[in-house]
């Protein structure tokens, strides 16, 4: 019965450090240790900062506009979001990971778990610290314990202080004494309803026990207690391609006529097919979204779901799809204010069953005119060919003034070095 | 104490795998039968130069050269620097350094225990590498492209 140590697996979690800021740093030696901001798209809000801007306490999710001023008094470097520039960088991150823990997934642009034998897992991660921060060039925090949810409480702590953290006694005792609210996947309303059973902290959690946190919260709560308990709950099964793909952006400025919405809803058809395709996965549905104010003055949503057959990720079969449904939302009375188009159900080409009515010929050469397609624009930049519904007026399109370069995926944006 | 065991085992197990099942070459063209095809017994294979100038993509970047020439290791204004983050700094190596914030190319010595970065240039003094000196090896250049046409 006796469990012997080397076998239990322990889960990490790479977590890059201010990303987009470490990313912004890279080709910008002058900025380290310098306070730096990112803004989420359209220029709207602080997306990231810098250790310096935090110092400065200005806070996550802040508007542009609040904080001009003190950006110009403070002297704070302020990038728009470059995310051609994080997603290469954020390949490159979870790439590395791979080489050293092939049993990993990525949780998000910044983020990554990797699962390793519990007697392994220092060497483990200072490995993988140390080799993104060499190769790669970004800073990150590591964390480990039993679980996912471990590994993340672990990672914030190595966040502030030592880089890595690992579950240990003493680690745990902490953990027992830490609120609920600084759990991960503990959301206000979760909180709430078990603060009304005196259940606030971890070590609250552990001594109710998996059947009371079952009546409570139901099957989370069961999970919740496995996972804090140190017994994985959540899918042990490897993601590691994208559930959904989503892009949509809110108009810089409210826009009327429907040319200008079928731009932009051929815009993120574009985007999202072609990071379906990257993932060598096809769509089930797409789903788009147009928000607007009507001839009245009153704002509505339509959200609509379409079904896809044959599944696709073809961005001309795609576009032909959004814009036939959409077809009765292009007024020339209506405001439009955001768009958003969202790929879902995406699997493999292969696990598709087939139709009887399909014509496979017809989505074959699809499927070579798309390589055809992502093969010119990744030479001569994205946009080069696309369709003509996608006319790239980008009258739609929101601020991004301070924007860096393309750095690592356009030939002409490449950084400048002075040879001496 | 346990630990290297298993491993040591599924190594082995995948030794004796690589030895029962020799590797299958991948042709051309569709088995038929008949003739074949003169020259379709090659492996196909084409030649990239990305893979003969970048090792390990994950820590290579693309930079351009702007400046004075570097004659003696034929580097000059407009060039594309092939920079390996992952390669080790050797004495003599040519080097991406980041230098009181600014990425400069260098060559890089090692004299004893200094660590210095060496211009061609007699107008710059050679700039000796230590911690909190402000100066930090960037990457290694290990490739020039230049497009002649």
């Amino acid at each position: 019965m006796k469990k012997s140590n080397a076998q239990s697996a322990f889960t990490g979690l790479v977590d890059c450090n201010n990303f987009f800021v470490s990313c912004e740093r890279l080709f910008r030696p002058d900025l380290s240790h310098k306070p730096v901001l990112v803004l989420s798209a359209n220029d709207g809000c602080v997306i990231s900062r810098s250790k310096e801007v935090k110092d400065l306490g200005i806070p996550m999710g802040v508007p542009h506009f609040e904080i001009r001023d003190r950006i110009k008094a403070e002297g704070i470097t302020v990038f728009s979001s470059n995310f051609a520039l994080y997603r290469d960088i954020s390949q490159r991150v979870m790439q590395t990971v791979r080489s050293i823990a092939p049993d990993s997934e990525v949780y998000s642009i910044d983020e990554a778990f990797f699962h390793v034998a519990q007697n392994d897992a220092e060497a483990v991660a200072h490995t993988i610290k140390q080799r993104i921060e060499q190769w790669v060039g970004i800073p990150v925090s590591i964390g480990v314990g039993e679980t996912k949810t471990i590994a993340k409480h672990m990672g914030a702590f190595a966040k502030k202080h030592t880089g890595i953290a690992i579950i240990s006694p003493e680690a745990r005792r902490a953990l027992q004494a830490a609120s609920l609210r600084e759990i991960w996947g503990v959301g206000r309303k979760t909180y709430e309803k078990l603060e009304r059973y005196g259940v606030r902290t971890v070590g609250d959690v552990l001594r109710a026990g998996p059947v009371h946190m079952r009546t409570h919260l139901g099957i989370l709560g069961e999970q919740l207690y496995f996972e804090l308990v140190g017994v994985a709950a959540t899918s042990k099964k490897m993601r590691t391609h994208h559930q959904s793909i989503m892009s949509s952006a809110s108009f810089g400025k409210k826009v009327t006529g429907a040319t200008t919405l079928e731009d932009a809803l051929s815009y993120h058809v574009a985007q999202v097919a072609e990071k379906a395709r990257q993932d060598e996965h096809v769509a089930h549905d797409i789903s788009f979204s147009i928000r607007y104010e009507d001839a009245d003055g009153a704002t509505r949503i339509h959200t609509e779901r379409v079904p896809l057959v044959p599944p696709t990720a073809s961005t001309a079969h795609l576009t032909k799809v959004v814009l036939k449904a959409a077809r009765p939302f292009f007024r020339n009375s209506f405001l439009y204010k955001k768009v958003g188009v969202v790929l879902s159900n995406m699997t493999t080409p292969e696990a598709t069953t087939g139709s009887l009515f399909l014509d496979t010929d017809t989505t074959r050469s699809g499927d070579v005119l798309m390589k055809v397609f992502d093969a010119i624009n990744t030479k001569h930049g994205r946009g080069s060919v696309r369709m003509a519904t996608e006319q790239r007026t980008h009258a739609w399109k929101g601020k991004s003034g301070f924007i860096s370069d393309a750095y690592t995926t356009s030939w002409t944006a490449l950084p400048q070095v002075a040879i001496e | 104490m346990s630990s290297p065991k298993p491993r040591r085992r599924s190594t082995s197990r995948a030794q004796q795998k690589s030895l029962k099942k020799p590797a299958i070459p991948l042709y051309v063209s569709a088995v038929a039968a008949g003739f074949p095809l003169p020259g379709d017994d090659a492996v196909e294979q084409t030649l990239s130069i990305d893979q003969y100038l970048v090792q390990n993509p994950v820590a290579t970047f693309f930079v351009r050269a702007s400046g004075h020439s570097m004659e003696g290791v034929h580097i000059t204004t407009g060039d594309i620097l092939v920079v390996d983050r992952s390669v080790s700094p050797k004495s003599g190596a040519i080097v991406v350094a980041a230098v009181f914030g600014e990425l400069v190319v260098k060559r890089l010595m090692k004299k004893g225990s200094k660590t210095l970065l060496v211009s061609e240039h007699t107008d710059y003094e050679p700039i000796v590498v230590e911690d909190g000196s402000d100066c930090v090896i960037w990457g290694v250049v290990t490739g020039v492209v230049r497009k002649l046409a």
